[in-house]
């Protein structure tokens, strides 16, 4: 790697308001330790919340709150964190909106039942990281994921793109930016597919 | 839902911002047509709110996964093992090939080069005394000028990466078969191969000249991010974003990132790092393609992932690792 200390002091910078206290550890650490669970949660949101079209809103909800917190101390355990963090905003949806879901009330205290035990094998990860993303490429449009490749592996522009696929630079955005936010879903929000082993 | 207080949820627009984050993100991928300014005001999105920081920090990670798998940390650590930093320490206080060929080329040129070469699946770090820097890469072969005063390299065989202290009056220059890279203060690569020269420059800045007999003289002024190829006299001129200049640079810390190559090309590329040399003799197999980091030697490793990944059939026999369906 090139070392190059102006870019990192750059990098560090470029966050805004995020460049308070502590954030470069705080992002590593959300991207390390909290996007990982998103699967898991996702699942408990699903499973106490019934509006669907709720639940990417209360997954960001979590999200800030749980990066909030981080910049100031980064917690303990993501997992015991993510999930109380969860279980309050929950709680308080239930409140404001004076509805009470039925199967959430007796759910929200079980969640603890989470384990915090080590997840599976890294090595398996690792191997089932390339069919993973594979598989994820796989189910995209054809026309975002064509989008995507170009720009990821090809490293074309999006004027290149536009060319190659002969279509309008603003339909590549929107092409390139529901790949992004497809796979994001897919790769952290659906429980990883174990079953296929060597 | 739809009568809620706006200030009670600032995350109600969840899938707005998620919208929005997505659009900086590809905007910034095209790296090209990325300025200052619209650096400045992504800034200014981000600090708008904890909302926008928190969906672009989750599409970025997963774009960087898309990107560069090999920040998977079993993967690094599997290279670790056998090129600990500890390891590779020694190899670079040591220098024990280099010495053996410095010895023999006194002996055998006299003090006019000193010879240096690694075998299959080394690597080398040469400290020269003005405080530039040579890592030769596998099975390499490079020779330095021993004159007072003159600062020149002859690439013999291989790939080789220079960090290289400007001086103006004594511009180090690197002698690659018909081709002269002439640095003008920079990091740069060569790799010889058996048909072409490429060069990578990453920073700095560097003139490119290429001389083959029958073809007319021709040279480049090379920037950071270009990548020039060198066919038959022909010097063409590419240019790559910074996690493709990284992952030409893989190799000084073992690691080989294949972007959707072909199991052929990986192949090769393994073949050049290792002893056990893989064979693939069915085209379709060939013809698949291959993402990932992979340990530069670490044949087993690329062999397991394309039995698990591709199903292939994977046989090991003698120093040949075949595959096949």
């Amino acid at each position: 790697m090139v070392d190059n200390p102006d870019s990192k002091n750059k990098s560090a910078d470029a966050h805004g308001q995020g460049a308070g206290m502590g954030a470069p550890e705080a992002e590593s650490w959300f991207v390390r330790e909290v996007l990982p669970l998103e699967a898991a949660l996702m699942q408990f949101l699903r499973h106490n919340w019934r509006n669907e079209s709720d639940v990417g809103d209360i997954r960001q909800d979590v999200y800030m709150r749980v990066f909030e917190a981080a910049r100031h101390e980064i917690p303990v355990s993501a997992k015991a964190f993510v999930f109380v963090t969860a279980r309050n905003i929950l709680i308080d949806r239930v409140r404001r909106e004076r509805i009470v879901p039925i199967e959430a009330a007796a759910d929200l205290d079980n969640h603890e039942a989470i384990s915090d035990e080590p997840g599976p094998d890294r090595s398996l990860i690792a191997r089932d990281e390339l069919r993973r993303l594979n598989a994820a490429l796989e189910r995209l449009p054809k026309r975002s994921r064509e989008a995507f490749l170009l720009l990821q592996v090809q490293d074309l522009s999006r004027r290149e793109i536009a060319a190659r696929m002969g279509i309008a630079e603003k339909t590549v955005n929107a092409h390139l930016s529901d790949a992004v936010r497809a796979l994001a879903d897919i790769v952290y929000g659906e429980p990883p597919d174990m079953k296929a082993k060597p | 839902m739809s009568d809620a207080n706006p200030q009670e949820y600032e995350a109600r627009r969840a899938n707005l911002v998620e919208a929005e984050a997505a659009n900086w993100l590809v905007q910034r991928r095209d790296w090209r047509n990325w300025s200052e300014e619209d650096q400045t005001k992504l800034d200014a999105w981000l600090a708008e709110s904890l909302a926008h920081q928190v969906a672009f920090m989750r599409l970025e990670a997963l774009l960087g996964r898309t990107e560069r798998l090999r920040a998977i940390k079993p993967s690094l650590r599997r290279v670790g093992n056998v090129w600990s930093p500890l390891l590779f320490r020694a190899a670079v206080g040591l220098s024990l090939v280099a010495v053996i060929g410095f010895l023999t080329a006194k002996y055998l040129f006299g003090s006019e080069y000193a010879l240096y070469q690694t075998a299959v699946g080394d690597r080398e770090v040469l400290s020269l005394g003005d405080g530039s820097q040579i890592e030769l890469n596998t099975d390499t072969t490079l020779r330095l000028s021993r004159e007072k005063g003159q600062r020149s390299a002859w690439l013999d065989r291989g790939e080789a990466y220079f960090q290289i202290k400007h001086d103006t009056r004594h511009p180090f220059v690197v002698i690659a078969g018909e081709n002269r890279i002439t640095d003008l203060g920079t990091k740069f690569t060569i790799r010889r191969f058996s048909s072409r020269l490429e060069v990578t420059l990453l920073e700095g800045r560097a003139r490119l000249d290429t001389n083959q007999a029958g073809q007319s003289a021709s040279t480049a002024e090379l920037n950071p991010g270009d990548v020039a190829t060198v066919r038959v006299g022909h010097i063409s001129v590419t240019r790559k974003n910074e996690t493709l200049l990284a992952d030409t640079l893989g190799w000084r810390r073992g690691i080989l990132m294949f972007r959707y190559l072909t199991l052929a090309e990986a192949a090769s590329e393994l073949n050049r790092y290792n002893r056990t040399q893989i064979i693939i003799s069915d085209p379709a197999v060939a013809r698949l393609r291959i993402y990932g980091a992979f340990a530069a030697n670490d044949v087993a490793a690329f062999a397991d992932a394309t039995e698990a990944y591709f199903k292939l059939h994977v046989k090991h026999n003698d120093g040949l690792v075949t595959l096949s369906r």
